[in-house]
């Protein structure tokens, strides 16, 4: 009987999407804050059954619990509840049904709590699973039948990359005859590894970079991104983005790096590709959703460029980035979540036109928020920005150092654009009442800004001890 | 020195909190008490006597920065950021301070968005305050490029460029500047093994290629911030066209922090395959000069012509600073002083012209006759702005040019040439609007400056004068 006390976390977040389906059955007076509140308990809970696992070092076979995938549990958990709270607002205002979101979002955080922390290859495939099919999902909802092209088109994407999950599944287990990732590790490190295996371990590396939304798997993610409403296409682009990269780091982390020297080279590639790609289409592109999602492809190209040995120093610098950016992304939500123009939430860049003129304090935040992720000094992004230029000159990496800042080039002026836009044209609508959820939490990001800017010591140190 | 009771981060702090008053007061309405001037006025006037109580705690002769503040910012890489002022820095303060007075003052009446023109200039500010106290490589960098973002948008809103490519322009040039800069300071930082004084910089040996790439990643930087060739045609697309004074203070400000970088970093010794370079930058310099003079010669916009007297003046500082010699560069702070009062005060009259030409639709030839207390005015910062001895303008100079026209006669006598043309101009202009026979009222009601604001003028011309008895003259008086 394997011992699951380690994962019952997980297994109440799944209970509790089922138990959504049966109260939105069974029960008449529910509202979009019924489900949002039922969401949050459910995550205090899930997070003290973390903390208290950790806590009394509560051992399991399948799923390691130490100090770095509690972090990133708690992160994620924190990224959710403000994502479900933001959500909450915007269903209310649409006076939508908000079980069916609420469900496939613990679901889909519930895969990647699993594929951050499990040791098992099947868990792990399992868990990958889970996720493409909730991100499938999530774009579909509250989609027409003919606005749903997009997210068929993410979810055949999808069913291609679970084929090659299956099938690198299927090959390695042929191979090794166990299930245990270290014991595959090791079983690879004490062979000569030949072009089959090193396409299986391409086919996990594919898809945990389509988890993470990277080059060459991005196209269809950011498509279907950019269809899905509101609330959706916050989870399907923030919680992945946190899970994959955890997930990035610990199957990068047990598997032999040195003897999968290649692919990781290729991953290198996929990276700095990523890096332009964002930057470039970020550029071209009047979507506010997909300027988001091109931002996270050009972050997460950053992040995985400086994971080059996969040391401490490495992951310190990267983590911290990928942080501080998600904070800035979340921000920017924040402010989307809050601009609405007859009921309608916006989402082009032209209806943020003369922002300025009306919701000042808006258009300065999110100009805040833009030079964060941009990397401005004085802003909380230019810690991040600092730490990862560093581990280049630490790698002596200089034209990745160049190519960094070609693409930091390029992102600026997409954002200064978009500052255009928001500060020195005039207004094109009169937007309306700002709902005081998104201003809450833009005002608790705005206070981890002050204390990273102020005492960025704090985050860093903490984050290291963690690390080490 | 070290300083127990922070006061130098007192002087970053105030107009930032300035900036958070204002942000809360009611926007201003016409003839309806101005909140928003007040306060910003306010938080300017607390800095310059904190300021001036910082020249009374500094003892001026002894080298070195002052007051010193440390504060260990990020452990991983190790980071401390160092706050320290010197003669040089507490002149620029104050400068950009009274600067900030006659500005404020001089848009006093235009609540068109007025909240914002003082937030961001309180912000803008800050970061300058921030940049002039900083004792470390690392936080001058930060300073230096955060200024960035409150004068783009400053630029934005206010500048009425008619093309924001421009300032798009003008702004990703600066961040090329910055990176190199950030570059530099990262590569410093792994070089040492830790933070690093200002001072320490211009000890640099230059002996080998990084440390090269440092000096001239750092160089070109600070370079971007002048108006020299090729340079020039940003900040003149820019500059030229800007209607709004205190956007243009601002950035009449930017060049100085290029210049101010010049002096803290450039190396006692250079080396000699340095030379080719100087002299290539000196030769660009001059022709750049002479090259603008002409055109704010011929140009009929008073914009135009104030721009080219910034940018001759500007480049004439920066050859100065080249010769590395001290007492020049004492000098240069000394004059500098002047320069940004006069240059301020002439921005403000010109936008109180253009604002009463288009109320009365009248133009402008002899206008200055029925201004009777601002011709004088005009008149007496005009005449200190084209050198003669009414202010540290004059002595100052003097003393710089006679040095370049030691060290390279050729180049001086262009240099100097530049300087008269722009001379000319500006005189030009002041007859022109002095000219009574071409003044045709129509029998309009003419409003001249008011008498608070003619004393504030007075008082400033006051200050000019007695910069060029004694250039430090407030730290025995107060």
């Amino acid at each position: 009987m394997p011992n699951i006390v380690s994962v019952l976390p997980e297994i109440l977040l799944s209970c509790v999407g089922i138990l959504f389906f049966l109260i939105n059955k069974y029960r008449t007076a529910n509202t979009p804050k019924t489900f949002y509140s039922l969401s949050k308990y459910s995550l205090y809970l899930f997070v003290l059954g973390e903390i208290t696992l950790r806590y009394f070092d509560v051992k399991s076979d399948f799923f390691h619990n130490d100090a770095m995938t509690v972090f990133y549990k708690i992160i994620l958990s924190v990224s959710a509840l403000i994502i479900f709270s933001m959500s909450c607002k915007w269903f209310l205002s649409k006076n939508l049904n908000s079980a069916m979101f609420y469900a496939l979002s613990l679901w889909l955080f519930c895969g990647l709590m699993l594929v951050i922390s499990t040791n098992h290859l099947m868990i792990l495939c399992g868990g990958m699973i889970l996720i493409m099919l909730m991100q499938y999902a999530l774009s579909l909802l509250y989609k027409e039948d003919e606005e749903r092209q997009t997210g068929h088109q993410f979810g055949i994407f999808s069913a291609i990359m679970m084929l090659i999950l299956i099938s690198s599944l299927a090959y390695v287990y042929h191979q090794t005859l166990s299930w245990d990732i270290k014991s595959i590790a090791m079983h690879y490190k004490n062979k000569s590894l030949n072009i089959w295996d090193n396409m299986a371990y391409l086919g996990f590396m594919l898809n945990i970079i389509y988890m993470l939304g990277m080059f060459p798997t991005h196209i269809s993610k950011i498509q279907a991104h950019k269809a899905a409403i509101l609330p959706s296409s916050t989870v399907i682009q923030v919680l992945p983005l946190l899970g994959g990269y955890g997930c990035f780091v610990f199957f990068s982390g047990q598997t032999v790096v040195s003897d999968f020297k290649l692919i990781f080279q290729l991953i290198h590639l996929f990276a700095f590709i990523s890096i332009f790609w964002g930057a470039f289409s970020l550029i071209k592109e009047n979507n506010l959703k997909a300027m988001i999602s091109y931002s996270c492809l050009y972050a997460i190209g950053v992040a995985i460029l400086s994971l080059k040995n996969f040391d401490k120093d490495n992951l310190l610098s990267s983590l911290l980035y990928l942080i501080i950016f998600t904070v800035s992304v979340l921000g920017i939500y924040g402010i989307l979540f809050s601009l609405k123009y007859k009921g309608e939430y916006l989402s082009e860049l032209s209806s943020v036109q003369g922002l300025y003129s009306q919701k000042p304090m808006l258009a300065v935040l999110l100009c805040v928020f833009l030079m964060s992720i941009a990397g401005m000094p004085l802003s909380l992004g230019f810690i991040g920005k600092l730490q990862i230029v560093d581990s280049f000159v630490l790698l002596e990496e200089y034209w990745v150092m160049f190519f960094f800042f070609m693409a930091f080039f390029l992102i600026l002026i997409a954002y200064l654009n978009i500052i255009n836009q928001v500060f020195f044209s005039e207004k094109c609508q009169n937007l309306d009442r700002i709902n005081n959820g998104s201003i809450f939490w833009i005002s608790v990001f705005i206070i981890v800004f002050l204390i990273g800017i102020l005492n960025p010591a704090f985050y860093i140190e903490n984050l290291e001890k963690l690390i080490r | 020195m070290l300083n127990s009771f922070s006061i130098l981060s007192l002087i970053v702090a105030i107009p930032f909190l300035g900036m958070l008053f204002t942000l809360a007061a009611k926007e201003a309405e016409n003839g309806k008490t101005n909140n928003v001037f007040n306060v910003a006025v306010f938080a300017v006037i607390s800095n310059i006597i904190m300021i001036l109580r910082v020249f009374m705690l500094v003892k001026l002769n002894e080298p070195g920065l002052h007051l010193i503040e440390k504060y260990n910012w990020m452990k991983k890489p190790n980071i401390d950021i160092i706050f320290g002022v010197d003669v040089l820095s507490l002149m620029m303060l104050l400068a950009i301070h009274i600067a900030f007075v006659i500005g404020f003052v001089g848009i006093r009446n235009n609540y068109k968005k007025q909240k914002t023109l003082m937030v961001f200039s309180l912000l803008f500010l800050s970061m300058v305050n921030g940049f002039f106290i900083s004792g470390d490589i690392f936080s001058f960098y930060m300073f230096f490029e955060a200024m960035l973002i409150p004068q783009f948008l400053l630029l934005g809103i206010f500048g009425n460029i008619k093309r924001k490519e421009y300032i798009n322009r003008f702004f990703v040039y600066n961040m090329v500047g910055a990176i190199l800069f950030f570059t530099a300071v990262v590569l410093l930082f792994n070089y040492h093994k830790g933070s690093l004084g200002l001072q320490q910089l211009s000890l640099m040996n230059l002996s080998n290629r990084l440390e090269y790439f440092i000096w001239g990643a750092i160089f070109i930087s600070l370079l971007s911030r002048i108006p020299v060739w090729p340079f020039h045609y940003w900040i003149s697309s820019v500059d030229s066209n800007l209607r709004n004074p205190m956007v243009f203070i601002i950035s009449i400000i930017i060049p100085l922090t290029g210049l101010y970088g010049f002096i803290r970093f450039l190396p006692q010794t250079l080396p000699q395959v340095l030379d080719i370079v100087i002299l290539l930058l000196q030769i660009i310099s001059v022709i750049t000069m002479l090259f603008i003079s002409l055109i704010g010669y011929i140009n009929k916009d008073r914009q135009y012509k104030l721009f080219s007297y910034i940018t001759v003046y500007y480049i004439m500082y920066l050859l100065g600073v080249l010769t590395g010699k001290e007492d020049i560069l004492l000098n240069i702070v000394y004059s500098l002083f002047s320069y940004l009062l006069i240059v301020t005060c002439l921005e403000i009259f010109s936008y109180y012209l253009y604002k009463e030409q288009s109320e009365h639709s009248v133009l402008d030839d002899g206008m200055l006759c029925a201004y009777p207390r601002l011709s004088i005015v005009y008149g007496f910062v005009t005449l200190a702005a084209v050198g003669l001895p009414l202010s540290s303008l004059f002595m100052s100079n003097f003393l710089i040019l006679s040095n370049l026209l030691a060290d390279n006669i050729q180049m001086g006598i262009i240099m100097l040439l530049a300087i008269i043309i722009v001379s000319c101009a500006l005189l030009n202009e002041f007859f022109r609007l002095r000219d009574f026979e071409k003044w045709n009222a129509n029998g309009v009601e003419i409003k001249d400056i008011n008498g608070k604001y003619f004393a504030l003028m007075l008082f400033v011309c006051f200050c000019l004068m007695m910069s060029f008895v004694k250039p430090l003259w407030f730290v025995f008086v107060f």
